[in-house]
Order: structure tokens, then sequence, then C-alpha cells
């Protein structure tokens, strides 16, 4: 059987860790220096899956946006054709928790069979008892398109593999 | 009744209709009788003004209530029911009371009635009011009884009514009952039936929609899709002509009332549509689009004429000189070399790439050593193009990227595009190529590729022959076709230059040493070589042009150059004229100085001319070579000399005259000496073309050498003399000699051997001419 391909988009404010996840999943490192994303950077893995319901081999192709800020919106373009996205808050900035909404509908909008995957990120440096306010405040379980909520840690590498793993698994 | 009536409809349906309507005609009689009886009544109530009021509430109250309750009416068969609706209506009233016993409502309405007019009345009396009481009373209970009938009859009538109701239910389904019966008896007489039922059949449609318009649009609404299909299936083309002219309006009308919806609906098939009419008939389709591609086309042919401008600039350009000068020096052939030139590109990568996701769909990379990262370069290159478009121009493409000697060129189709990855610089036959290859694939596979999700699989393999196609042609094409037609207009385009060129540059060399020869040769002859004579070589003739001054001076040239013309098999063309101009005669007079110098270098002439009035007048001396006439035309051919005279002497004059010397003595003193200088000086003043020899003497004693010393000495005294007065010393010749002069024998004395003597001559040849 051939590999399959698929790409996955991460969608976000800027400065959420999407480069980060991706660096992590990828090459398995870390850094702390900020680098700013111009425009697109694309990066491949390869990850075979091996569970009771799939076996197959898949080469995702994730495409890691420029952030959203304030004067810049997101090309809806880049989006187009992904089967699956990540999109990526802050669990230390309020506000790109509230955006995750907009994020998410963009993404639908573009893709409306597309599959979402949350993350709120950086949980190393949130503090333990605001995490249960955060995720119940933020909840999106109730979305058909959004698989799973995760709180990663790219700096640590907490749920990023098992993020990836998961969605790449309900792309197929 | 009613089950019987059942039975009856259930058995025979079509005598029930005629079973109801003697049933109807029964109650019908029994209302009429009804009424009768209650009119009775009614006048039997009047005459009793007692009873009035009660009547008139009575018949109020039945107002009244058929006013509020016409509860009863909103049955069916309404025929019937308004016949019998004024009877049931009033005793419907009284029916909403307890129905146990209706006549214990009676009797309480009477003892009301009865109390009224006990105190309403007081001044009748008693006893009549009794026995009136009692008589109303049992006209009460009449009424009672009446009413019981027709509550009796009403729940009869009702009872009808729901008879009525199945019945008009069942003609409802009658037609279905009416088929079944065809079905039952096809061999009967279908005839008959359908004529019988044919007629009611849309009174009954008519009436039923009427009745309930909403049950029979739902009783037919089920119908109505396969009688439309039936319909479609046996004659579509009646369909077609119905539903036509309604289908143009029907559309309007659905845009107007939601923009999106038809669009939305129609829309996906679209793309499908057209590309099965392509695939169908192209040329329709060609034709369809081609106002709209043709400013499209405009633009490609403007971008094909440019690049053959450059490739026709370039061959003749520096670019052009460059590739000779390398070729010289590597030694090969321009052609091989413009071939080298010809052959720039090689096709490193192809990508079928989904334009959306930029997936790759399918990729080829001949060269195994150098693979590219097929995944990551059609992502990359997905988003440049969608950076591109989104930001600079959203509705034209990018269609190449160039990276130093590497060009990505893309060509775009709906849902995929092509990649190609070119080193060198590609033709533009080569992207015709690529257009073509994608528009293959589009055609076949387009389909599948729309809904590509990233599973390769789900591509034919197939797909991969139209990509390889275009890397087998690239290679077929490079090494034939342009190139050589270049090299050939190259080729010809040269030779049309330098072979004319050479061949001038030739005959021009030619013609050059022709006309020197001739120049030199004119030049050699004396009597031409002072005019201005130009010969000219042209179009296999020798020309001779410019003038001379006589008919005979023109032969002259051409006899000269003749022998030239013969040797070059050229002919002669003798275009030079013969003019007689009135000669200057300061040209003339130069003429005539150089013939006489000319002439004078002859050996023994010594001549002196003078012109004048065009005249050549001839003195000296010619002493045996030339003769008087030769020298006369020498000058006679000299324009403007009409006449020569000569004066010219065969023998030098002779000086007798001598100067004596005393013996060994150098002095002058002897008596004639000056006489005889004199006579010398003017002689020599006379003739002054001539030179003179002094020859000195001296006498016989002595010793020789001496003498030889005192015979020179002499002669150089008598030379200074003469330059002393006047007389040029290149024109004396002194000579000493021991010998006794001329025609002085031994016998003579020897003072006569003591002299010097002169002889005239002319000077020599080559020396400087003497008669200026």
């Amino acid at each position: 059987m051939s590999i399959i391909s698929k790409k996955i988009c991460l969608v976000g404010d800027f400065s959420v860790g999407k480069t980060s996840l991706i660096r992590r999943f990828v090459e398995d490192k870390f850094s702390d220096r900020y680098l700013s994303t111009v425009g697109v950077k694309i990066s491949r893995k390869y990850i075979e899956l091996a569970t009771p319901t799939v076996n197959r081999s898949i080469h995702l192709l994730i495409w890691d946006l420029e952030g959203q800020t304030k004067f810049q919106s997101i090309a809806a373009n880049y989006l187009k054709g992904a089967s699956g996205s990540i999109i990526v808050a802050d669990l230390t900035r309020p506000e790109t928790l509230d955006h995750l909404q907009k994020h998410l509908d963009l993404f639908l909008s573009v893709n409306p069979k597309g599959l979402a995957t949350i993350a709120f990120n950086k949980s190393d440096l949130a503090v333990e008892e605001k995490l249960a306010r955060i995720t119940q405040l933020y909840n999106f379980d109730a979305h058909p398109q959004v698989i799973a909520t995760y709180i990663t840690s790219a700096k640590t590498g907490d749920y990023v593999d098992m993020m990836f793993t998961q969605l790449a698994e309900n792309m197929i | 009744m009613a089950p019987k009536k059942q039975a009856n409809i259930g058995n025979s349906n079509n005598k029930s209709e005629t079973e109801i309507q003697p049933n109807l005609d029964v109650i019908i009689d029994l209302l009429s009788e009804l009424n009768q009886v209650e009119s009775n009544q009614k006048e039997h109530i009047t005459k009793k003004p007692s009873y009035q009021s009660f009547n008139s509430q009575l018949t109020l109250e039945i107002k009244q209530k058929k006013k509020s309750a016409p509860t009863f009416t909103a049955h069916e068969v309404r025929g019937q029911k308004e016949k019998s609706t004024p009877t049931s209506a009033a005793h419907d009233e009284r029916e909403q009371e307890p129905k146990d016993n209706p006549l214990w409502r009676q009797e309480k309405s009477f003892n009301s009635i009865s109390q009224q007019y006990t105190t309403n009345d007081n001044s009748v009396n008693s006893t009549n009011l009794v026995h009136t009481a009692q008589n109303n009373y049992n006209k009460i209970q009449s009424i009672a009884i009446l009413q019981q009938s027709v509550r009796n009859l009403e729940q009869k009538l009702k009872g009808n009514q729901a008879q009525i109701d199945e019945v008009i239910d069942s003609v409802n389904s009658l037609l279905s009952l009416t088929v079944e019966l065809i079905n039952l008896q096809p061999n009967g007489s279908p005839q008959s039936i359908i004529r019988t039922i044919s007629p009611l059949i849309d009174r009954i449609i008519e009436q039923r929609s009427t009745e309930d318009l909403h049950r029979m649009g739902e009783a037919l609404a089920n119908i109505l899709p396969v009688a439309i299909n039936q319909q479609i299936e046996t004659t579509p083309q009646s369909i077609a002509k119905a539903l036509a002219p309604e289908i143009a309006l029907s559309i309007q009308e659905q845009v107007r009332l939601d923009k999106e919806s038809i669009s939305k609906s129609i829309g996906p098939e679209m793309g499908k549509a057209i590309k099965a009419q392509i695939e169908l008939e192209q040329d329709a389709m060609v034709d369809a689009l081609y106002p709209v591609i043709g400013s499209t086309i405009a633009k490609y042919m403007g971008e094909v004429i440019n690049t053959i401008n450059e490739k026709v600039e370039n061959a003749l350009s520096i670019e052009g000189v460059k590739r000779k000068i390398r070729a010289k020096i590597q030694g090969v052939s321009e052609a091989e070399l413009i071939l080298q030139e010809a052959i720039p590109y090689e096709v490193q990568a192809i990508f079928l790439i989904h334009k959306a996701s930029g997936l790759i769909i399918r990729e080829l990379q001949p060269d195994l050593a150098h693979q590219l990262e097929s995944d990551l370069l059609a992502g990359m290159l997905t988003a440049i193009r969608s950076f591109a478009n989104d930001l600079i121009a959203e509705s034209s493409e990018l269609d190449e990227i160039d990276y130093g000697e590497y060009k990505i060129i893309l060509e775009v189709a709906g849902y995929c595009y092509l990649a190609v990855v070119v080193k060198g610089e590609p033709s533009k036959q080569f992207r015709q190529k690529i257009r073509s290859a994608l528009s293959n694939v589009v055609l076949k596979y387009g389909n599948i590729i729309e809904v590509y999700d990233g599973d390769s699989d789900t591509i034919p393999e197939s797909s991969e022959l139209f990509l390889e196609q275009l890397l087998e042609e690239d290679k077929k094409q490079s090494s034939s076709g342009k190139p050589t037609t270049l090299i050939w207009f190259l080729a010809v385009i040269l030779g049309l230059i330098f072979v004319p060129w050479g061949i001038l540059k030739y005959k021009s060399y030619v013609a050059n040493r022709i006309v020197q020869q001739t120049a030199i040769e004119l030049d050699a002859a004396p009597e031409l070589s002072v005019y201005r004579l130009t010969p000219e070589v042209k179009e296999g003739k020798l020309i001779l042009t410019g003038r001379v001054p006589s008919e005979y001076l023109r032969n002259k040239a051409a006899q000269t150059v003749t022998k030239i013309a013969r040797a070059e098999e050229l002919t002669l063309e003798n275009r030079i004229v013969a003019i007689n101009v009135p000669i200057d005669p300061t040209i003339a007079k130069e003429v005539v100085v150089r013939v006489t110098s000319m002439l004078n270098h002859q050996e023994e002439v010594a001549i002196l001319t003078n012109y004048q009035d065009y005249t050549v007048t001839v003195k000296g001396f010619s002493l045996a070579r030339l003769s008087d006439e030769r020298i006369a035309q020498y000058f006679k051919q000299i324009p403007g000399v009409e006449k020569v005279i000569i004066n010219l002497e065969k023998q030098l004059p002779i000086i007798d005259r001598r100067i004596y010397f005393a013996s060994g003595s150098l002095e002058l003193n002897s008596a004639d000496f000056t006489e005889n200088i004199d006579k010398i000086r003017q002689l020599l003043v006379k003739y002054p073309q001539l030179h003179l020899r002094i020859i000195g003497h001296s006498d016989r004693t002595g010793i020789p050498q001496n003498n030889q010393k005192l015979a020179q000495e002499r002669a150089n005294k008598i030379a200074k003399v003469l330059v002393d007065r006047g007389i040029e010393s290149t024109r004396l010749q002194v000579v000493g000699s021991i010998e006794p002069p001329p025609g002085v024998t031994l016998d003579r004395p020897l003072q006569k051997s003591r002299c010097v003597r002169f002889e005239f001559l002319i000077p020599e040849h080559g020396k400087n001419a003497q008669n200026s």
C-alpha cells in the first residue's frame, strides 16, 4: 500500500508556539528564541500508524502559517485542501484563547470537511489551578469536527506527539 | 338499516345510489309531513293570544340557535340538509338539555309559563286559566311527542348522514373500484363502463376539489411523479413540449427568489458538462470559447514573435560574431556551436500537484542522483502561488520562477497544476508541450484529481504516461528542428552578403592592376605624358578618358593601350576627346621649352627656340643626327604651335682668332689681344647654347713637360680673362697641348706655335642645359 499524504495546518495568534510545536514534533527540538514565521513554512513528517483500526504509512505535510496579528489575518488560501488543523492558543495569554473560535471557524469555512484539534500550549508556564477553569471555559467538545483538546508544551514535549498522531489517525 | 346499506354497497356499488335515493325520499316526505304538523300547531297556537308570547319566544330562541349553532350544517349533502335544517335546528335546541325525559322539561317550562301568566295577567280568570293551561299542557305534550319523533327522525337522519358520508367516500373511492370493475370484466364491455363513468369523473373531481382542495392535492400528489415518469417514458417529446416554454421562466423565477440556489445547483456540474462536451466535440467548444480566448492567444502570439525577433537579431549581433570567433578558436564548425547553444535545457523534474492542498499527485524525476524533495517543493510552490494570487494579481497566474540557471515552469489547470523544473532556457515549443500534456491529464483524470485526498493510489498509473511523454518529446525535439533552420538561415544570409562582396573585391583588384599598367604605358609615351589621361576598367571594358588637343594624340593613346586591352581580353573604349581649344600661349610656350630641352638632350643638338605668335623659331645647331624636318615635327605636335621656322646650322662656327705669347711667357701683351678677346666674348654671347674649348700651345723648344704645363697655363690664363669678362666658367673647357696648332708646320716660325686657339663645341649630353 502506498504512502498517503495529508496536509495539516497550524493556526493561531502570533507567538502561541505553532512553530515550536512543529519543531518538537518533527525534529524533537525546542528553542526559547522567538522567531516570527513569515508567510508559510512547510515541514514533513513520516509516521506509521499501527493502531487496531488503522495500519498505514502517512506523510504529514505540516503547514506552519504566519501567526495572526492585529494588522494581518492569515491567508485563507493557505488553508485550502488541508485535511486537518491544529488550532493553537497560549495558556498564558487569554486573548489568544478568545480567538480560538474565530480560527476554527475560518478553517472550517475553507475546509468544511476538515478536522480540528485544539491545543492549549505553553502548559509549562501555566498555573495548575487555572488549567481546569480554562478548559472548562473554552470547551469545544460539543463541536462535531473538533476531535480533541490537548494541553501541550512544546518545551517539555507534553502531549505533542500524541496530538499530531491522533489527528493523523482521524484523518484516514 | 345502516349495516344493511353497507352490505348493499359492499355487494354492488352501482346499486347503492339508487337505494339511497328512496331512503332520502322517505326522509324528505317525513320532514315535509313534520313541517305540515308544525305549521298546523303554529296555526293552532296563534289562535290563542296567550300563547303568542311563548311562541314568539320560542321562535326567537330558535332563530338565535339557528344563528349561533349551525354545527349541524357542517355536514355534507347539502340538498337534504337544507331541507332538514329548520326543523332539526329548532328541536336541537331542546336537545342541549338533559335527555332522559324530554317531558320533564316541557313540564317545567309549562310551569314557569303558567307562573308567568298567573303573575303577569291577573285579569285572566283562574278557571279559564287552568282550563287553558290544561289545554296548553296537552298541546305541549303533543309538541313534546312531536319533538321526540323529530329527535328520532333526526337520529335516523344522523345515521343517514353518516351513511351519506360513507357513500360520498365510497364515491370518491369509486374510481379505484371502477378500475377494479374494469379489471374484473375486461372482456365485458369496458366501453360501456367508461361511457357510464366518464361523464361523472370530471364532475366528481371537480366536486371534490371545491370541497377539499388540500386533500385532493394530497391524493393526487402521490400519483403525479409516477404519472409524469410514465409519460416521459412513453412520449418524452410531448412532456418536453409541455414543459419547455416554462423552464426558462421557472429558472428566472427561481433566480429572482434565491439567486444562489440555481448557481449552486448548476455550478458543480458546469465543469463536468464542459469537459464532457470537449470530449464529445472539441471543435464546437473551441468555436464557442474562441472569442474569449482570442485575446489570450493574441498575447501569446505576441510573445512568440518577440522571441523570434530576438533570435534573428541575435544571429547578426555581437553574440553571433562571438560565436564565429569561438568557432575559429576551437576549430569546430559554427553550426556545431549553434547546435550546442540550441540544446540549452534539460528537464530535471515534473510534478503534478493538487492545486488547493499542494499535495503531490504524480512526480517524475529522471535524474536519480539528484532527487528533489517533491513534497516540500510542491507545498512551497503552492504557497507561493497562493501568495502571488492573493497579493499581486488575483486573476493572473504565476507561470515561471527563475533561480539562476534553473527555471520552474508552472502550468495551471482547474484543480491541479504542473511544475516542471528545467535547467537552462526552454523553448516556446516545450511550453506548448507542457500545456498539451496538462490538458490531456485534466481531460482524462480531472474528476479524480478534483477529489484527490493525498492517496496516490486513487490516481491511475496511466497518468504518468502523459508526463513521460513530456520527457521524451523534449529530447527528440531538442535534437532537430529549430537549430538547423537557424543555421540555414544564417548561411543563406552570410552567403548573400559575402559572395557578391568577394567577387566585387576581386574584380576591383584586377581592374586596379590594369588601370595602373595602362597609366604607366601612357606615361612612357613622351607626347602623351604631358596630358592627363585616365584609364578605367568597367564592365569588361577598358575606358580611356581625358582631353588631348589633337586627333593624332587621341589615336596615339589608343595605340599605346591596345596591347594591354588585348592581353586582358577587354574591349577598348576610347573616350578621349580631341579638342582644338585655343591654347593658352603660355602653356604652349612651356611645352615648347620642354620639347626644346628634350631635344637638347639629344646628341649633337644644341638649339634655341623662341615661341611667339604660334610660331616656333628654332635656331642653333643640329650637326647630323636629327634633320631639320624631325625637329620641326616635334614642335608642330605642340598645340598652339602653328608654324615652325627652322634656322639650324649643320656646322659649328669656326673661330680663326688666336692669341700669341712670347717664348716661355704668359704675358698677354700682343697688340691685338683685347680685340681678339672681345671678338671671342661676342661669339660666346652670340651662341649661348655652345661651349668653348680653349686650347693652349707651346713651341717645340725646351722640355716637353714644361711645355705642356706652359700650354695649359696659357689656356687657363685666357679662360680666366674670359670669366673676368662675364663668361660662365662652365661653358669653358681648357686644354693644353705641346703639339703645334693645326695649320702650323715645322717650317713655320716658332712664334706661330706659342698661342691659344678656340673651338666651339656642343655641350655634352646629360650636362645641364646651356640654353636656359
